[in-house]
């Protein structure tokens, strides 16, 4: 059922012929700013928390992509849940035989979405080949996991964020800020801030699995964590977050009021 | 009620709580400290059965209840108490499995893709009803030409008019040959013609295939045209169950004698033995009188006998009169407030 | 309202001010609308305030001062962080969305009813522009005061550094508001500009300094920041204010920013005749 809707949303978005090139360039230049902080503070300093300018392309690589694969499948959970509520969509979800959330996801098509995937992808190759870690088939599956598990993460914080819209809150701030604070404090190997925030950024909001817990554990850095065995579950959080966020989902959906007439 | 309902509906009600809401600067403050809340009983302690094939009217004013009942009905929104069964399935609950058995057209919003042709939308229906390609041909060429879709079918839905893109959403909800089939304001905007093609189908599929129909409008004449039974719903309570003809003899026990005098300067006092004057227009005059205690024929002949006429019709209390009665009495007696 | 269109055309100076105001109120009071959205906005300002000055303390590392480049000499941690806490809130205070956008009316093709008032269109995109940057003045200072509390802020370096900042922080906001008119006015040309802007967004972002000082950059990459306008909205007051430009360089960056502002505003004329040129053959 997904891969018909999602069919149906592709063939839809053909019929607005845009510059797509245009749209990739600009999207990956978007998140590359953050990078480029980075990169000028490495070249002035050495290095940000003893992690050099290849390891730091790997994290900020991780945050990017992890990114670049929840826009893809995960799109419109950015705010985008207010309008549907609003325009009385989601009724028409509720009244068909498919999942209202997998409706949500395949509602709309982009392909600009593609562009942080692009560039997370480049900073992750550019890290890869440059980091002194032997590349052994277990460590790029476990690169791979981490990317979806991260994208799992990121999509239970927006899903959990959408699902209060049921109660006619508006959820377009709040994605906008996940958005921003994952962007925002996600390129930055964690150690370098207080212990309480390092905790916070575990326990409260989980951006510590979504790059810097991974790529501590490829880049062989446990032993700078204050929880080893828990960076190196990263992906498995992912899964375990997101079924909680959606368990949270389905039971808001009893809340919903629906507006309109 | 019977065993063979496919509609069951019990008890059911269903309470909003809204947050006060506070004025004023330090407003939004003050609502996110104090959690006060006022309950709005949007729909209180409904019951109906109905049984297939019935085509049922479900009207009632703005803010009575009716959309709210329809989507307790449909599965959209859970009631606070009460129970619904569709053909043995609660819509909330089962909602995928309920979701095949039914049709919904809103007359507001369709439920086609919009950028795509609507061949595509019905061809993505049959996908996610599963409808087997059989049954997709034979009922997609039967509505093509019964509904006169076969010059749009190609276009995209978002070019459509109104008309057209009605009809196909109303085709798109048949396609899968659902048992129950709601509708929300199906002709509302829709010119003359329009109307007469979906009310024509509607009749065909009520009687050529015995799907019950739950018709919500505000178009008294589709009412008139389709319904055999209505439901009324005032304030969130059921204030009338049952057919056309018993309404109006119910809450409109009465047939009016329009005349107007030759001379009009008489309109002002003519009067009648046994009727009331409900109406002075124009130069005309409404005379109401109640048709089991005194014949049409006796009226009319005592009023041509005292006066000169220039012209005379009888009328019928007609239904929007009637509902416009109906709903100023709720309101006089006003709502039960929680 | 006094002052009406008279016969040669012209509109009263009285009457524009009048409707200047109103329309700035207008974006003002419609931006506080949305203030739980703006309360949260300013929440992640606030987070990312922090979160910089953690990242430049662990940078000094025990440093107390580190060599800034292009000849400014040496940057105290306090003097660095407290450049990091006003160039975030000011990037924020001038770069925020808000309700009244050229973009958006053009979309929605509202510009028709705009051109109609009696106001020339551009000056009332630009109130609608000053008002929403007016609206969130309030929660930027909010913001700078929470920082304060915990160490971020300096005092000016002088009084005369106070008065040269503050005409620094009117020139940046006028150059702001002009380059995001100039951005906005390439939605007449298309709808489809999200990767254009997005663009625009990083290098402004970037080489007006609000990420990085122009003083850690490397040398060449200063020297590109210095021929855009970028610097002057957010770098130059900044450093003003802290003393790090001063005499002679801060003579010139005050000079500089002056020049950017007139040859933006006069790009802005210019592009916008072609503009209202278009909309009117094309009937928007």
């Amino acid at each position: 059922m997904y891969r018909v809707l999602l069919a149906a949303s592709m063939r839809a978005q053909g019929q607005y012929r845009a510059n797509l090139i245009i749209e990739l360039i600009g999207a990956i230049a978007y998140q590359g700013a953050g990078f480029a902080f980075v990169w000028v503070v490495v070249d002035r300093f050495g290095d940000i928390g003893g992690w050099g300018l290849a390891e730091l392309a790997l994290l900020y690589g991780l945050r990017l992509g992890a990114h670049g694969v929840f826009t893809f499948g995960f799109a419109q959970l950015m705010g985008r849940i207010t309008e549907v509520v609003r325009e009385g969509e989601f009724d028409r979800y509720l009244t068909r035989p498919v999942n209202p959330l997998i409706q949500l996801l395949t509602r709309r098509f982009s392909l600009t979405v593609l562009g942080d995937l692009v560039g997370g992808i480049a900073l992750i190759v550019v890290g890869v080949t440059h980091v002194d870690v032997a590349w052994t088939a277990p460590a790029l599956a476990y690169l791979v996991l981490a990317l979806l598990g991260a994208a799992l993460v990121e999509a239970a914080l927006h899903l959990a964020a959408s699902a209060l819209a049921f109660r006619q809150t508006t959820t377009y701030a709040l994605s906008g800020a996940i958005d921003q604070l994952l962007s925002t404090l996600g390129g930055y190997p964690l150690k370098i801030f207080p212990v309480s925030v390092q905790l916070g950024l575990t326990f409260v909001f989980p951006l510590a699995f979504i790059a810097y817990f991974p790529a501590a554990v490829l880049l062989g850095r446990t032993d700078e964590l204050l929880l080893p065995w828990l960076a190196i579950l990263a992906p498995l959080v992912g899964v375990l977050l997101f079924a909680a966020s959606y368990g949270f989902w389905r039971s808001q959906i009893r809340h919903y009021t629906s507006t309109g007439h | 009620m019977s065993d063979e309902a496919v509609i069951r509906v019990r008890n059911l009600s269903k309470e909003f709580r809204r947050p006060r809401r506070f004025e004023g600067p330090l407003g939004g403050l003050r609502t996110l400290l104090t959690r006060q809340h006022s309950v709005v009983s949007a729909v209180e302690d409904v019951s109906f059965d109905i049984e297939p094939g019935e085509l049922v009217g479900y009207l009632g004013p703005n803010g009575a209840g009716k959309s709210t009942t329809i989507k307790m009905l449909t599965g959209i929104m859970v009631p606070t108490s009460g129970t619904v069964e569709i053909a043995g399935l609660t819509p909330w609950q089962d909602r995928e499995r309920n979701a095949r058995q039914i049709g919904v057209v809103f007359g507001q919003r369709s439920q086609l893709w919009w950028d795509l042709p609507v061949i595509e939308s019905f061809r993505l229906v049959k996908e996610l009803y599963e409808v087997p390609a059989a049954m997709f041909d034979a009922n997609l060429a039967m509505f093509t030409e019964l509904l006169g879709m076969a010059e749009f079918l190609a276009t995209p839905v978002r070019q459509l008019s109104l008309g057209q893109r009605m009809r196909a959403d109303l085709a798109a909800a048949m396609l899968y040959e659902p048992a129950v089939l709601y509708l929300d304001e199906p002709t509302i905007g829709l010119d003359v013609l329009a109307k007469e093609a979906i009310r024509a189908f509607l009749a065909e599929l009520n009687s050529a295939r015995r799907t019950t129909i739950i018709l919500t409008t505000h178009d008294l004449d589709d009412l008139e045209r389709l319904a055999s039974r209505l439901i009324l719903i005032d304030h969130g309570q059921v204030v009338y169950d049952g057919d056309l003809a018993t309404l109006k003899t119910r809450y409109a026990p009465y047939r009016d004698v329009v005349v107007q005098p030759s001379d009009p300067t008489q309109a002002r006092d003519l009067t009648v033995l046994g009727t009331d004057v409900a109406r002075v227009e124009d130069g005309k005059v409404w005379l109401r009188f109640n048709p089991d205690q005194q014949p049409v024929a006796a009226v009319v002949g005592a009023v041509l006998a005292d006066y000169e006429v220039s012209d005379l019709s009888i009328v019928d209390p007609d239904l929007e009169g009637v509902l416009r009665q109906i709903y100023a009495a709720g309101d006089a007696s006003g709502p039960d407030l929680a | 309202m006094r002052g009406t269109v008279l016969r040669t055309g012209r509109v009263s100076w009285q009457s524009r001010f009048r409707a200047s105001v109103v329309i700035a109120v207008l974006a003002g009071r419609s931006l506080w609308v949305y203030r739980s959205g703006l309360l949260i906005s300013a929440g992640v300002l606030l987070v990312q305030i922090f979160a910089l000055q953690m990242v430049w303390t662990w940078v000094y590392a025990g440093d107390s001062v580190v060599d800034g480049s292009g000849g400014v000499g040496e940057i105290s941690l306090p003097v660095q962080l407290a450049y990091v806490t006003l160039s975030t809130a000011q990037f924020w205070a001038l770069n925020h969305w808000g309700v009244y956008s050229l973009q958006q009316r053009v979309r929605e093709g509202r510009i028709g009813t705009d051109l109609a008032r009696p106001l020339d269109l551009l000056w009332q995109v630009t109130m609608g522009r000053g008002g929403t940057i007016a609206g969130c003045l309030p929660f930027a200072l909010a913001a700078l005061l929470i920082a304060m509390a915990f160490g971020g802020v300096v005092a000016p370096a002088s009084a005369g550094a106070l008065v040269a900042y503050l005409v620094a922080l009117v020139l940046a906001t006028v150059i702001s508001v002009q380059l995001v008119l100039l951005l906005d006015m390439t939605s007449f040309w298309s709808l489809e500009v999200t990767g254009i802007y997005l663009s625009f967004t990083l290098v402004s972002r970037f080489l007006s300094g609000s990420l990085v000082p122009l003083w850690f950059m490397p040398d060449w990459l200063r020297v590109v920041a210095g021929l855009f306008p970028f610097q002057a909205t957010t770098f130059s007051p900044v450093a003003i204010y802290l003393g790090v430009l001063q005499g002679s360089a801060m003579w010139q960056a005050l000079g500089i920013a002056a020049a950017w502002a007139v040859v933006l505003g006069v790009a802005l004329r210019l592009s916008w005749g072609r503009v209202l040129n278009r909309v009117v053959v094309q009937g928007g």
